[in-house]
C-alpha cells in the first residue's frame, strides 16, 4: 500500500473515530429533550472529550503513524487538537451555567457530588495542561520536569473526565454509547502502557555506547554511538531519533536529534547536536563506553520516498544535520543526481561541516549555495536570507520536478514554501522538518 | 505541506463537530 493511501486512511479513521461519539449520540434511545442550551452544552462537552481523547495518539511515537506523517506535523497536530478540544470542553460548563446560573452550586466543591468535583478537577488539570505547555518557557519550566508533569496531568485528568462522564450517565444509556467510551479509555491506557513501560523496556534491552565526541563549527558537537551486543538499527537518510543518556529510559528525559551519518554504515550512528538547553550542553562530558538509548528512527524527511531527477536542501544552521546524511548516504551510494544545497549561517567560521561539505563536492554532484548573514571581507558569495532572486540564480530550468527539503525553525520554513509555490513548485514536492519541535 | 493539511483537517473536523451539536441540541429541544 502507497503511502498516500495509508495517510488517507489513517486520517479518514481519526475523522470517523472523532465523529463517532457525535454520531452515536444520533443514533442511541435518547432520553427526553431538555432545554436547547443544556442539550448544547452537554453535546460541545463530548465533542470537545472526543478531540482530547485523540491527543494521546499522535505524540504516542507509533512506528505505524511515524512512518507516514512527519514527527513535527504530529506534535503540531497535538497542540492544536488539545487547544480545539480543551475550548469546546470548557464550552460544556460556561453554557451550562450561563444558560442555568443554578448549576453554579456544583462549583461548591465541600457539598456538590462526587461527579461535579471530578469534573471540576479535570478542568482545573486541563487549563494548567495548556497553560504550562503554551506558556513553558514564560513560566520558566525546565523541559524535563513539563514533560513528567504532562505525562502525569494528562492521564489522571482524562480519567476524571471518564469518571464524570460515566457517573452523570445521561446520554450513556446505550450500548454504542457505553461501548465507544470504553474503546476510548482502552486505547488511552494501551498507549500509555507502551509509551510509558514497553518501549522504555526494549530500549533498556538495546543499549549503545558512545565511541566517539568530537567538536564541530558552530558550537556543535557530532557524537558516535555503536550497539552494544545488538545489530543496531537501519534508518533512512534525514530521519531522527530520541536520545536518553545518563538515566534510565524510564526517566523519559529524551531529546530528538537527527542522525548526520549515512545509512550505509551499519555499525556506528552519529548524531550532531548543538549546544541550546539543559541536555544539549551536556554531550560533550560524555565519555567514550558511557550508554546512551536510542529510540527511533523517526521521520518522513527522506529521498528514499520522494523519487525525482534532482534535489535541492535548504537549512539554517543546525538544521543542515538531517541535510548531510542525505548527502553522505547519496555520495556512498555513488548516486549521480544533482542537488543544490542553500545552508545559512550567521558567519563563515561557525558553519557547521564546511569541511565535510568540500569534500562531499568532490565526491558527488552536489552544489553548496552558502547564505552568511556576517560575510567575511572579500566574501563573493551569497549574503542574508535566501531571496527567490538566489534560489533562481542556482537553479536549473527544470527545477520544478525536483523535490525540496527544508529543515530549519517554523517562519523560515513558511517563508521558504511561499517562495517555491510561487516559482511553480507544487506543495507535495516540499518536505520540511521543524528543529524546534520539542 | 502535511502541515499545511492538518491544520485544514483539524478546522474542518471541529466545525462538523460544532455543527452536529448544535443540530443535536436543536433536535432534542424541540
Amino acid at each position: 500500500m502507497s503511502d498516500a493511501m495509508k495517510e488517507r486512511l489513517w486520517i479518514g479513521a481519526f475523522v470517523l473515530v472523532t465523529l463517532a461519539p457525535m454520531l452515536i449520540l444520533f443514533i442511541g434511545p435518547r432520553p427526553e429533550g431538555r432545554e436547547f442550551w443544556r442539550e448544547l452544552s452537554v453535546a460541545l462537552g463530548f465533542a470537545g472529550l472526543s478531540l482530547m481523547g485523540m491527543q494521546f495518539i499522535p505524540t504516542a511515537r507509533l512506528p505505524f503513524l511515524a512512518s507516514v506523517f512527519p514527527m513535527d506535523t504530529l506534535y503540531t497536530f497535538h497542540r492544536r487538537i488539545s487547544i480545539a478540544g480543551f475550548t469546546l470542553a470548557l464550552a460544556h460548563p460556561l453554557i451550562l451555567f450561563i444558560g442555568n446560573p443554578y448549576t453554579l452550586r456544583l462549583l461548591n466543591f465541600t457539598n456538590a457530588p462526587w461527579r461535579a468535583r471530578a469534573a471540576v478537577l479535570s478542568l482545573l488539570l486541563f487549563i494548567l495542561l495548556v497553560a504550562s505547555s503554551v506558556w513553558r518557557k514564560d513560566f520558566k519550566i525546565r523541559y524535563e520536569r513539563w514533560r513528567t508533569i504532562h505525562g502525569v496531568f494528562a492521564v489522571v485528568a482524562a480519567a476524571l473526565v471518564l469518571y464524570h462522564i460515566f457517573m452523570v450517565n445521561h446520554y450513556l444509556a446505550h450500548p454504542l454509547q457505553r461501548g465507544y467510551w470504553v474503546l476510548v479509555a482502552a486505547t488511552w491506557a494501551a498507549a500509555t502502557l507502551y509509551v510509558r513501560v514497553l518501549r522504555p523496556l526494549q530500549l533498556l534491552r538495546r543499549p549503545y555506547r558512545v565511541i566517539e565526541v568530537r567538536p564541530e563549527r558552530g558550537e556543535a558537537w557530532t557524537l558516535a554511538l555503536a550497539p552494544d551486543g545488538h545489530a543496531g538499527m537501519r534508518f533512512m537518510a534525514g530521519q531522527f531519533a530520541w536520545l536518553t543518556a545518563r538515566t534510565s529510559p524510564f526517566s523519559f528525559r529524551d531529546n530528538p536529534f537527527s542522525f548526520n551519518s549515512s545509512t550505509e554504515v551499519h555499525d556506528r550512528l552519529e548524531f550532531t547536536i548543538k549546544e541550546l538547553g539543559d541536555f544539549t550542553r551536556t554531550v560533550k562530558e560524555l565519555q567514550p563506553g558511557e550508554k546512551v538509548y536510542v529510540d527511533g528512527p523517526f521521520g518522513t524527511f527522506d529521498i528514499d520516498q520522494h523519487e525525482a531527477p534532482g534535489y535541492v536542501m535548504i537549512a539554517g544552521g543546525i538544521g543542515s544535520v538531517p541535510v548531510l546524511s542525505i548527502l553522505r548516504t547519496m555520495a556512498d551510494r555513488k548516486d549521480t543526481r544533482p542537488v543544490v544545497f542553500f545552508y545559512g549561517n550567521p558567519d563563515w567560521e561557525s558553519v557547521t561541516y564546511r569541511e565535510d561539505l568540500e569534500t562531499l563536492q568532490k565526491r558527488m554532484n552536489l552544489k553548496v549555495v552558502h547564505l552568511l548573514e556576517n560575510p567575511p571581507a572579500g566574501w563573493q558569495g551569497e549574503t542574508g536570507y535566501i531571496t527567490r532572486e538566489i534560489l533562481e540564480r542556482h537553479l536549473p530550468a527544470d527545477h520544478a520536478q525536483w523535490q525540496y527539503f527544508i529543515c530549519g525553525p517554523i517562519p523560515m520554513i513558511a517563508a521558504m514554501e511561499k517562495k517555491l509555490v510561487a516559482m511553480g513548485v507544487s506543495l507535495h514536492y516540499i518536505h520540511t522538518e521543524n528543529y524546534e519541535m520539542a | 505541506m502535511q502541515d499545511i493539511y492538518a491544520r485544514n483537517l483539524l478546522i474542518g473536523i471541529v466545525a462538523g463537530l460544532v455543527l452536529l451539536s448544535l443540530l443535536f441540541a436543536l433536535i432534542q429541544s424541540l
